[in-house]
């Protein structure tokens, strides 16, 4: 694509973003704004529901995505450009779905027409809201010793067991999930990846209550569930293949997550505004160096998300820092958050309000919280130790320990 | 603009790759190492670079240059970090040419710059009054008199200032409130020029200026001011220099890692426990963080970005922490052959050290990162 064509393309998105995202959704996305999509998706105002309209009949939810299945149609440059132009005009996402960022890149991958049609077009729709089960209670960092299985009885598959983890699984609609369909055989080579729908019959949902007060994971627990063969994505046991490939998806995800794409503390006013005012009376330079340092890293990390885009779309091989991205800002944000609570003092101690004193400020409360959830960050999606191993292993050649 | 060399730029980075393998070696160092009186760098290497074209490259067609891109001057430093090749580019090329072509009026240009492109004539900045780099902090004085000015001040830490032929250097002026630079010829009366034995063996020098008497025509008058066509040329040398360091951390990465995959304890490779995989993968991901901030501080130079700056001191500072951390775990993973003069991971060790501190070290461009965003 020529360079004119693209600045045409750049002008028209502009332009049509300008005329259709409203005025209040061109403000930082907070994570009790987030519109979900699905069959209960809920709006928190006109605005909300005009623009997921909007951008759902565009079929910008999934723009690079073929049009027969409810895409954009557009190719990585054209992407590129809408992303940056969104990010230019402050546009919020108009809704948030892990179907769209990870389900749908392996379904256009490994599954069939009919499972194209059946699973791309609701959710690019918004219709259906996916959560994913990979985790087990005692399948985590060694996720393929997982042993919820799934027998073959005629058409179907009987399902038992159960998976830990699950962000936002009590509200979802359908679930992605591993099985073991196979235990004689080397543990990765018995796995499959199937899809189901979590109102059957023998799914029960338990959130888990966090240590930050709220509660995005989920425990589900399958008993007896029985579940058509044709939810089989990719072939029968030939799962990890499948989780793998989503698995790159969703660390690309998450680092356009941090990218400005969604959810954005504005870190920086924070800290200027904490520094400069009476709060910051008592910060001494050992914490001040340490938040400039940490505002340098982040920085280095967005230039490195640019810099492999570029590089890939130039043909180079990018995996080595498509591997490091998860760790880098993981490691960057729980970082980040333990400055921000050092700056902040006693008044980075609060819970709530609720004492019936006005003590903590909004902003004050987001960051403790925020600090809390990053704890999270670094464990959940793979550990920041198995993204190193994945380093050592395929970037750098390092060679497997052998027992002697 | 684009983070991704050009064409032409990529075969630049693979002829300076090559061009440094064959013709200078680390085996090099231990030749400057052994001739302390020399300039700290091979003159026939330095003359084969400027037939090369990359004394030119700066500058632009109309001044005798190549007009070339910064992206492609950076892979050049960042090739010679491979092999530590020292030669005059940053201190000649970058760092004064940048001065005189920024600062420098038409007449002064025409006098100055096509010798400094040829190597005929050596130049060298002397700016630095302290031991750590601070090149507003200056307290030489150039007094009016006449038909010109007399300087004295002391210069320490001049990188390059044994045997230049020229030296800029910043002085204020009687009543003025911010620094100018003055072309002084070396051979004027009242110079002193000590020479330094640095760990790298390369040229540094202690300069003495003592009631140096220059012509008007000695004070660089171009439409820029001194000041701040010294703070332009600054910048593109700590952009070079974060190149080279990024050169030179990758290589002493690269030698650790096939250490690691070769080393035998415990009847397995080293590099198969995990507590030492760890700490290489570690590495590799600070390593890519710099070598985005030097490619970025490169591309806005180019581009002439009005963030320049911030993305300089960015480049300075990670690269400078990050050589510091992979030449640390270098040698400890390395063990005590490391620590040997026969094991050549000394040498970069040194020579990273002396390009940490020149033009300004981690904390110097943390501080500066954060004013830039007031901070």
């Amino acid at each position: 694509m020529s360079n004119n064509q693209l600045e045409q393309f750049r002008s028209e998105v502009r332009e049509w973003l300008d005329a259709n995202c409203p005025a209040s959704l061109r403000t930082p996305l907070t994570e009790d704004q987030i519109v979900w999509g699905g069959s209960h998706v809920e709006f928190q105002s006109d605005d909300q529901k005009i623009w997921f309209e909007k951008m759902r009949d565009k079929g910008w939810f999934a723009p690079d995505w073929p049009k027969e299945f409810g895409g954009g149609g557009l190719n990585p440059d054209e992407n590129r450009v809408l992303e940056q132009e969104m990010r230019r005009l402050k546009c919020r996402v108009p809704q948030i779905n892990l179907g769209i960022w990870m389900l749908g890149p392996v379904v256009l991958e490994f599954g069939t027409e009919e499972q194209k049609k059946e699973l791309l077009i609701p959710m690019t729709q918004g219709k259906i809201r996916w959560c994913q089960g990979f985790s087990e209670p005692n399948a985590g960092s060694d996720l393929a010793s997982l042993k919820t299985s799934a027998v073959v009885d005629g058409d179907d598959f009987i399902i038992n067991g159960s998976k830990i983890w699950t962000s936002h699984g009590n509200h979802s609609d359908w679930i992605y999930m591993l099985v073991r369909t196979d235990s004689t055989v080397p543990k990765q080579e018995g796995i499959s990846f199937i899809v189901l729908d979590l109102r059957l019959p023998g799914v029960t949902i338990k959130p888990i209550e966090m240590i930050s007060g709220v509660s995005h994971f989920s425990q589900i627990f399958f008993d007896q569930v029985r579940v058509p063969k044709k939810n089989l994505i990719g072939s029968l046991n030939g799962g990890w293949t499948v989780a793998k490939r989503l698995l790159q998806f969703e660390r690309k995800a998450m680092s356009k997550f941090d990218d400005g794409g969604a959810p954005d503390f504005n870190y920086l006013s924070f800290v200027k505004k904490y520094l400069s005012g009476p709060e910051g009376e008592h910060v001494t330079s050992t914490i001040k160096n340490s938040i400039v340092a940490g505002l340098m890293a982040d920085h280095a990390y967005k230039l490195t998300t640019r810099r492999a885009f570029e590089e890939g779309r130039a043909g180079m091989n990018v995996s080595g820092l498509a591997s490091s991205f998860k760790y880098i800002s993981g490691e960057l944000e729980k970082k980040r958050l333990e400055d921000v609570l050092n700056m902040m003092g006693y008044r980075g101690l609060g819970w709530d309000n609720s004492g019936g004193y006005d003590e903590f400020s909004a902003e004050e409360l987001a960051f403790t919280h925020r600090w809390l959830i990053s704890k999270t960050i670094a464990i959940a999606g793979g550990t920041s130790e198995i993204q190193l191993n994945i380093i050592a292993k395929r970037v750098l050649g390092l060679p497997d320990w052998e027992a002697k | 603009m684009s983070l991704v060399l050009t064409e032409e730029e990529v075969l630049l980075a693979d002829t300076a790759k090559d061009f440094f393998a064959q013709h200078s070696p680390v085996s090099k160092v231990r030749e400057l190492r052994a001739n302390p009186k020399g300039l700290g760098y091979d003159a026939e290497l330095w003359q084969k670079m400027v037939e090369m074209g990359w004394s030119a490259i700066p500058f632009p067609e109309e001044l005798g240059g190549l007009g070339f891109s910064y992206q492609g001057l950076g892979v050049i430093f960042e090739m010679s970090g491979i092999t530590l090749a020292s030669s005059p580019l940053l201190n000649q090329t970058v760092l004064s040419g940048e001065c005189l072509l920024n600062g420098a009026n038409p007449k002064q240009l025409e006098l100055y710059l096509e010798r400094l492109i040829s190597g005929e004539d050596c130049w060298s900045l002397a700016i630095e009054e302290f031991h750590r780099h601070a090149p507003d902090s200056v307290k030489t004085l150039a007094k009016k008199s006449g038909n010109g000015y007399i300087i004295s001040g002391k210069k320490v830490f001049c990188f390059g200032g044994v045997g230049a032929t020229h030296y800029l250097v910043s002085a204020v002026e009687e009543g003025a409130s911010e620094v100018s630079l003055w072309i002084v010829e070396a051979q004027s009366p009242g110079i002193t020029i000590h020479s330094l034995s640095s760990i790298d063996h390369r040229n540094v020098a202690n300069i003495e200026f003592n009631q140096v008497v220059l012509t008007n025509e000695a004070k660089l008058s171009g439409i820029v001011s001194g000041k701040r066509a010294l703070e332009l040329a600054l910048d593109k040398g700590r952009a070079c220099l974060s190149s080279e360091l990024l050169g030179i951390t990758q290589t002493v990465f690269d030698m650790t890692i096939e250490y690691m995959k070769q080393r035998v304890q415990f009847d397995r490779p080293i590099a198969s426990f995990q507590a030492l995989q760890h700490r290489a993968a570690i590495m590799y991901t600070q390593i890519e963080l710099a070598r985005s901030a030097v490619k970025a501080a490169l591309e806005s130079i180019d581009a002439k970005d009005p963030d320049m700056s911030k993305l300089v001191s960015l480049a300075k500072a990670l690269t400078s922490n990050v050589a510091e951390l992979v030449t640390n775990e270098a040698v400890q993973l390395h063990g005590g052959i490391a620590v040997t003069d026969e094991y050549d991971l000394g040498f970069y060790l040194k020579r990273a050290r002396v390009a940490q501190a020149a033009l300004g070290d981690v904390e110097f461009h943390q501080a500066r990162y954060a004013s830039l965003i007031n901070i």
